[in-house]
């Protein structure tokens, strides 16, 4: 069985402006201790996705789905109180920015353990004295220096990396089954985003988690998740084993991104201009028909605006279009 | 500044030296001094690119302001085609260097519309009607990819790729002979950001600019730039050609940033991706910045360096020749 089961997921806002939808029929399926990175530019669905499998959306949210299953069991079916029972103790979620994730007025020590006392996982985390020797373990293995002494920091005595290594400490906390990862590094400097890609890398092995890992950057991806999902606009356009769809892309969105990077040892001339996706991304509130990708995609022919493509799975790999690049056209520079 | 486009290759601007301290007061009212530029050295040519890269921190922005002159320089100072900056007019001053911001949404008055956020900066000569003023506004618009529809709209109305191309308008209007820009595409998605930075590559070729452009993305860079200057806490780490920096760093620092910049592997960065950049050991690198208010002695980067030797701690690196390029390192 599936730890994580999506099926048809759709999230709309009712807006102002009319009907928005944030995400059109998204499928997925996530096993123990696998990682999935979701990739995609911003409006894309991605956080949004996040958010929906948390349950933590805006109550304006409107979600509906085939199946939303976490260890079989339904997650639109529950109530509040069930959902909440899961939520940090079965799946927990770290977000981008680490310095806004904590709250400013208590200590670190203060905010990691109240997680120990709301989802105690052992016996040790139900009494003050060893949940203190908890607390110290935990910022351990996350890498914090001196921890019995960082517990007692504010917030803002730390640097950007060391909290967002105590939002992990918090999320690993009650050990759960997946952990979600929303653009984790974004924040940070690159030598910080290593050590803290490492650790999650490191913890995952540790724990035998899941995890998704939502990110703009496909570097990150490249190093980090066996699978891929590359989102636009709002819908799935492709999915498979990352080094798959980065060496042999299928949807002409996956391609132009690939190609808009600049590379870092790049065999071409630099200085040259790059390969770039003209237009940009749709308005989700005026939505162009068909292909959301056409007016942009050098591909595009009638059926790409008569009709949305439908989900296409084929061995490891699926992807939303009607005429994929094959083999020998994809992923070449 | 009357002359014509200066010589492809000559010196447009230079700095020797510089360095830029700020003066922090204690809850005790003992003083601490951050040196956010520590002796910084080095020359940008006219038409060509020098990229400034390093983590937050190392000084990158406070350069910016230096280099722009909004700030003094603590020590040492900025030279453009030749003379000291002191020795500018007012009009020369704005002539030479201008900027483009990282964030197109807080550098752009909302209350304004595109033409007039264009042509502001002539705008405040006084010496131009409004209907020149528009016309000139118009023609850049052009020069960078806008509709001239879209004179009339306001910031909010442009997406923020095209907000970027407003703020290089903008920096455009004097015609400056330098630009810099500081982290143009980092707030962009990327399939923005290739047209932002081809927008760039194509006005250098056209009007001769050349670029003080300042990075963490080291791909970007790479991309980009002609020369490279890498920075670590106020000083320059390696400086010197771009494609030498890349294919052979020599400072450990250097080689840190090249092997933790995540790779798209499989199909763009095979090859020579290998050797130099992904050496285990500067891999996932221990530890982070260190407070500017207290520096380690020595080489600023030794209690990270995984190849510092009992030197590093005691003496301070002095710049020298390796290899082509400019390497502050006892090891290199």
């Amino acid at each position: 069985m599936a730890l994580l089961e999506v099926r048809d997921l759709s999230i709309e806002f009712e807006t102002r402006k009319g009907n928005l939808k944030a995400l059109e029929r998204l499928s997925f399926t996530l096993n123990e201790g696998e990682t999935l990175g979701i990739v995609g530019e911003s409006g894309c669905g991605k956080s949004i996705t996040s958010l929906a499998l948390m349950g933590l959306l805006a109550p304006n949210a409107r979600v509906s789905a085939g199946a939303l299953r976490f260890e079989g069991k339904d997650l639109l079916a529950m109530n509040e109180e069930a959902r909440s029972e899961i939520r940090g103790a079965e799946m927990s979620m770290i977000f981008q920015d680490p310095m806004t994730s904590l709250n400013p007025s208590f200590t670190v020590g203060f905010q990691l353990e109240e997680m120990l006392k709301a989802h105690p996982r052992e016996e040790a985390d139900r009494s003050p004295a060893g949940r203190r020797k908890r607390l110290v373990e935990l910022m351990e293995q996350v890498g914090i220096p001196d921890p019995a002494q960082r517990l007692t920091c504010y917030p803002h005595e730390l640097s950007g990396g060391m909290s967002q290594r105590v939002m992990i400490a918090m999320a690993v906390a009650s050990r759960p089954k997946l952990l979600i990862a929303d653009e984790p590094t974004t924040a940070l400097d690159v030598t910080i985003q290593a050590q803290i890609l490492e650790l999650l890398r490191d913890l995952q092995r540790r724990y035998k988690m899941a995890l998704i890992l939502i990110t703009h950057d496909l570097g990150v991806v490249s190093e980090t998740a066996a699978r891929t999902m590359v989102m636009y606009a709002g819908q799935a356009v492709e999915e498979g084993p990352t080094r798959e769809v980065i060496a042999s892309p299928r949807h002409p969105y996956t391609a132009g991104l690939l190609q808009c990077l600049p590379a870092l040892h790049a065999k071409e001339a630099p200085k040259t201009r790059l390969p770039s996706i003209a237009g940009m991304v749709p308005d989700l509130l005026a939505r162009p028909s068909g292909c959301q990708f056409h007016p942009r995609c050098s591909r595009a022919q009638e059926p790409c605006w008569q009709a949305l493509p439908d989900w296409r799975v084929e061995g490891s790999r699926g992807e939303r279009c009607h005429f994929p690049l094959t083999q020998a056209g994809g992923g070449q520079r | 500044m009357s002359a014509g486009q200066p010589a492809a290759g000559s010196t447009i601007l230079e700095i020797r030296g510089l360095k830029k301290h700020y003066p922090v007061r204690g809850w005790l009212g003992q003083k601490g001094l951050v040196k956010a530029l520590d002796g910084v050295t080095f020359a940008v040519q006219a038409g060509r690119t020098l990229a400034v890269v390093g983590e937050s921190g190392c000084g990158k922005s406070t350069l910016a302001r230096v280099l722009l002159g909004v700030e003094p320089a603590t020590e040492g100072d900025v030279r453009v085609d030749g003379r000291a900056r002191s020795e500018l007019t007012r009009e020369e001053r704005l002539r030479s260097v201008q900027m483009i911001f990282q964030d197109p949404y807080g550098s752009l008055n909302p209350r304004k519309r595109a033409w007039q956020l264009i042509a502001e900066p002539l705008a405040v000569s006084g010496k131009f009607s409004r209907a020149e003023l528009r016309s000139r506004a118009v023609a850049l618009m052009d020069k960078v990819g806008l509709r001239a529809e879209y004179a009339d709209r306001y910031p909010h109305m442009f997406s923020g790729g095209q907000r970027q191309r407003l703020g290089i308008a903008r920096a455009l209007m004097l015609h400056p002979r330098v630009l810099i820009c500081d982290e143009p595409v980092s707030a962009l998605d990327v399939s923005i950001q290739a047209q932002v930075l081809n927008l760039l590559l194509d006005l250098q070729q056209e009007l001769g600019l050349s670029y003080v452009f300042i990075s963490h993305d080291l791909s970007v860079v790479r991309h980009l730039a002609d020369e490279v200057a890498v920075l670590y806490l106020g000083r320059v780490a390696e400086r010197g050609p771009c494609d030498r920096i890349f294919n052979d760093p020599r400072h450990p620092y250097t080689r840190v940033l090249l092997a933790s910049t995540p790779k798209v592997a499989g199909a763009l960065d095979s090859g020579q991706a290998g050797a130099a950049a992904n050496d285990a050991r500067f891999r996932a690198v221990k530890g982070e910045l260190p407070s500017p208010l207290n520096p380690p002695p020595g080489c600023v980067f030794h209690r990270r360096c995984p190849i510092a030797g009992e030197r590093c701690s005691r003496e301070v690196p002095a710049e020298r020749q390796v290899a082509g390029r400019v390497v502050a390192c006892h090891e290199a």
